[in-house]
């Protein structure tokens, strides 16, 4: 009991024996006075990305040897595809950025999840270079370049180029769906709202089997820390994958010196024997 | 009107199924009276969605010599036969009608199937380019023939769909058919409008300017202030870096990679771009081309952008692209007819050797 009150008053909770920081609200305002503006809203022009491991498995996790793993003599060993990565191909350990640690999914959605993590080699659209929606694309381990002016907020990812442009007038329903869905801005004080809607069911949250379906509505908060740190938070609403909405909150910083410089990532051609290997004319062995 | 017929317009106009056309001039701005708009930053504001879609075309059809503008009876036929031919294409076609019923040859490397490009699925544009009010016969303005200088002896331009084992490997395919780079060079530098898609948005940030192309959804990241880089990597759409004077933003680009060599140049190839507000709607666009390796001169010319109506949506070509995956299936599906065709002959041949012994 004392223990669960100190974790209270700390802000954290216990997930899986690891403490989980839970955002402290108070910290969520934004350093007025200390950050660049422009059209009198926070200026977040520049490049941006994560420092964590949300993308490997946005739950709270511990290193492991592998995405996808079999059945071996004494404990699970990686898949026979990814031995040859040895370290390189395990997973690093993360404290999660789900608010409360766990992802509320159905119980039928949740062994679609499990099973999506056997099959992890087959089903990630990440492996095929595929567009990642959001707001999975926002805490890749690549970064992004915001360009802002009065008028227009645009973000250029460099992962397979993806891109996303903030509408601050709604069109209405999006006419079509999309990988990197529709995007509607308004301001609240510092902090830009961001609804994403008209995405496909063919984008994950991760690495690790997480997924939502076409329905799925995230409503994302960009709250300026500083000059150089935003808080960044995404509440996720699917009633067909998950009981009750959901959270994510991280904090994304910007690069600066040499580093500030989008550089690209074209994948689509780095998986072109993956996807096609088996189709030339003499099949490598 | 079938699609050898649209294929036909296209080819009369000048416009390159697979490429086409883009603009010039090292010509300065025409002293108009419009005054460019500023953004928060002071730089002269280029926001917006915006599109290079027209009938004209990069060279000029040597019919017009150095004449640099249309007369009005030329505009009237090239824009009202395009319309005509365009209205005729959306009529209703008889449903009966099978792909194997499509014309064997319709111009351009297209065939039977292929021919499948027709009105309802390309965008063209429907008026002549105009710049400052006139209509133009090419984008290139100069050398004044309106046409690429000749090339330097020993340069070859390798054409995009005549390209060794076809079909054998997907890297033997086109980018565009491989999903990495649009269909001819409609990110630029030089932008170059194509059959479709001729959206793009540009943003602008204090340091960096972003031209989003439709196609593709590729992002030209222009550093304001930058310096090229000196590493001898060459990126995607070459290394831009861009500066201000007065109401233009002036683009220069190097570091292009061979993979999308533009007209054959791309080792020492510069592009200098220049855009400037020229009405509400409008932008011109001039542009330089240089490498001393490929031509003796520069060569240059100059379009206007105008607003495009609506957004650019998302062209997802790789998360599609059942096409790559049918070209080279069925490559080794004519592969394999051709085998099993060989090996009924192969049978009665063997049995004769056979039967000598």
């Amino acid at each position: 009991m004392q223990l669960l009150a100190l974790m209270t008053l700390t802000g954290s909770v216990a997930v899986m024996g690891r403490s989980y920081a839970e955002p402290n609200t108070a910290a969520h305002k934004a350093a007025s006075g200390t950050i660049d503006r422009v059209g009198g809203h926070p200026n977040f022009s520049g490049v941006w990305s994560v420092m964590n491991s949300a993308n490997w498995n946005i739950e709270p996790h511990l290193a492991s040897a592998g995405l996808e793993m079999r059945p071996g003599p004494v404990v699970p060993v990686p898949a026979k595809a990814i031995v040859a990565l040895g370290a390189v191909g395990s997973v690093p350990a993360g404290m999660g950025v789900v608010e409360g640690g766990t992802i509320p999914y159905k119980p039928d959605a949740l062994a679609k999840r499990q099973d999506n993590q056997k099959h992890y080699l087959q089903r990630d659209p990440e492996i095929k270079c595929d567009l990642p929606g959001v707001p999975r694309a926002n805490y890749m381990s690549l970064p992004f370049q915001i360009v802002q002016s009065a008028k227009t907020f645009l973000i250029s990812y460099e992962y397979a180029g993806a891109v996303r442009d903030i509408l601050f007038e709604d069109p209405g329903p999006a006419p079509i769906d999309s990988w990197m869905g529709q995007s509607v801005g308004k301001w609240d004080g510092d902090t830009l709202v961001v609804t994403v809607t008209g995405m496909t069911d063919g984008t994950w949250f991760d690495r690790a089997g997480n997924f939502h379906s076409g329905d799925m509505k995230v409503v994302e908060r960009w709250t300026p820390m500083n000059e150089n740190t935003i808080r960044y938070e995404a509440e996720i609403t699917d009633p067909a994958t998950f009981t009750r909405p959901w959270k994510m909150s991280m904090l994304i910083y910007r690069r600066l010196g040499e580093d500030a410089r989008l550089q690209q990532f074209k994948c689509v051609e780095f998986v072109e024997e993956l996807m096609y290997g088996d189709l030339r004319k003499e099949p490598l062995k | 009107m079938n699609a050898n017929r649209i294929t036909a317009l296209l080819a009369g106009l000048g416009i390159s199924a697979l490429a086409a056309a883009a603009v010039f001039a090292a010509a300065t701005v025409p002293a108009g009276a419009y005054k460019a708009p500023m953004n928060a930053y002071g730089q002269p504001d280029l926001e917006g969605t915006w599109t290079n879609a027209t009938l004209s075309v990069l060279e000029r059809p040597k019919e017009y010599g150095t004449r640099k503008v249309m007369t009005p009876e030329e505009v009237k036929k090239i824009e009202g036969g395009a319309a005509e031919l365009f209205a005729a294409d959306a009529a209703p076609r008889d449903p009966k009608v099978k792909t194997t019923d499509l014309p064997h040859e319709c111009g351009l490397g297209f065939s039977g199937a292929g021919c499948g490009y027709n009105a309802a699925w390309i965008d063209p544009g429907s008026t002549v380019m105009r710049v400052n009010g006139e209509p133009r016969t090419s984008f290139i303005t100069d050398p004044p023939d309106g046409r690429l200088p000749p090339y330097k002896p020993g340069v070859t331009v390798p054409n995009m769909f005549m390209r060794a084992h076809y079909g054998e490997n997907p890297e033997n395919q086109t980018l565009a058919e491989r999903c990495l780079t649009s269909f001819g060079y409609s990110a630029g530098p030089v932008m170059l409008p194509l059959l479709y898609n001729n959206n793009y948005e540009i943003a602008q940030s204090k340091d960096t300017v972003a031209i989003v192309v439709e196609m593709v959804h590729d992002v030209r990241i222009i550093h304001i202030g930058g310096k090229h880089r000196t590493d001898g990597e060459r990126p995607w759409m070459g290394d831009s870096i861009g500066w201000y004077e007065g109401p233009t933003l002036v683009v220069e680009t190097t570091n292009f990679p061979q993979e999308t060599a533009l007209r054959g140049a791309w080792k020492e190839l510069t592009v200098t771009e220049r855009f400037t507000r020229v009405g509400p709607h409008r932008i011109l666009y001039q542009f330089k081309v240089q490498d001393p390796t490929v031509w003796d001169i520069p060569w240059s010319g100059e379009y206007e952008f105008s607003a495009a109506k609506g957004r650019i949506f998302e062209y997802a070509c790789h998360e599609g692209n059942y096409a790559l995956e049918g070209i080279l299936a069925g490559a080794r599906a004519d592969e394999a007819a051709a085998a099993n065709k060989t090996a009924k002959a192969a049978p009665a041949a063997a049995t004769t050797v056979i039967k000598k012994q």
